[in-house]
């Protein structure tokens, strides 16, 4: 399960790791398959499909720090005895809730043409470190 | 059934909203400043601790009654987790999730942030608890839905 302060990186990432945007970075693909935030905003978990190995790939966008995340997914778990070993939590990046408002509020203007600039320009920032963390995610899952 | 009330900061509304439930505040008079300020862990959790789900006690119907802190995500959190724990095998009548920071005023608001985020207890403390106080029938309402949406289930 990937998550990010804003859902687009931890999106990203989920895409990278599904192989659906491997290669070099590819931004008019990329846009195209996280969408613009606006649409996905109040969502909760977005799960995109399944990797090689079978393991669900997920995507949250959480608004939160990363440990508060860590605190509430695992107590939870644990609270409902659901293994430890059966999810698995990356940080997909430094992502800033803020990061997407200037597009967001763009599109609002009526002016999603620029608003699309902005975003393609924060998922190319994110694309390199969206990277290591799906590289961090397949070390750690198991087979 | 966990009874999970989820709030910002897992310091004031949700363990309002607990003690209402549990019986630690009254439910058919406005509880006082003092009362509020004295509940059990109003205003104590610490930066640590949120986002860990708290039991605060067992209501008569055998429900476990939870607080948690979600921080600044909440309704994208809540849907996830809901979504986790069903993806994990959970019924989901076995969870319910009550949003108690609707009913949380500027008062409230104010002096959870000047109490928790800059440790200022005094003048924080007291100022949340009055915005408990200036709220504190809605805080009544809502836990009488949450009772009456689970008086016949089973714990």
């Amino acid at each position: 399960m990937y998550h990010s302060r804003e859902a687009l990186t931890a999106r990203l990432a989920a895409l990278l790791h599904l192989e659906r945007l491997a290669g070099p970075p590819d931004l008019d693909r990329a846009w195209e398959a996280v969408g613009a935030p606006e649409a996905h905003r109040a969502e909760g978990l977005w799960s995109p499909g399944l990797d090689r190995q079978g393991h669900r790939v997920c995507a949250l966008g959480r608004a939160s720090r990363p440990e508060v995340v860590d605190r509430v997914f695992r107590g939870l778990a644990e609270l409902f005895s659901i293994e430890a070993g059966s999810y698995l939590l990356v940080d997909a990046g430094p992502g800033q809730a803020w990061g997407e408002l200037p597009a967001v509020a763009l599109r609002r203007l009526g002016l999603g043409g620029l608003a699309r600039r902005l975003e393609r320009r924060l998922l190319a920032r994110r694309w390199a470190g969206c990277l290591r963390a799906v590289a961090r995610a397949r070390s750690r899952a198991s087979p | 059934m966990r009874i999970i009330y989820h709030c910002y900061g897992q310091a004031h509304s949700s363990v309002t909203a607990a003690n209402i439930h549990l019986g630690h505040l009254p439910r058919h008079r406005r509880a006082t400043v003092a009362e509020i300020q004295h509940q059990p862990c109003f205003d104590r959790t610490e930066a640590h601790q949120l986002g860990r789900p708290c039991l605060m006690g067992t209501d008569e119907w055998g429900h476990q009654v939870y607080v948690l802190g979600l921080a600044g995500g909440r309704l994208a959190m809540v849907r996830a987790v809901q979504e986790f724990l069903v993806a994990g095998g959970v019924d989901p009548a076995a969870f319910l999730f009550v949003n108690a920071l609707q009913h949380a005023g500027v008062p409230l608001r104010i002096g959870g942030y000047t109490s928790r985020r800059l440790g200022l207890i005094w003048p924080g403390r007291p100022l949340s608890a009055l915005g408990v106080y200036l709220k504190y029938p809605r805080f009544v309402a809502l836990v009488d839905q949450v009772r009456q949406q689970v008086q016949g289930r089973l714990p």
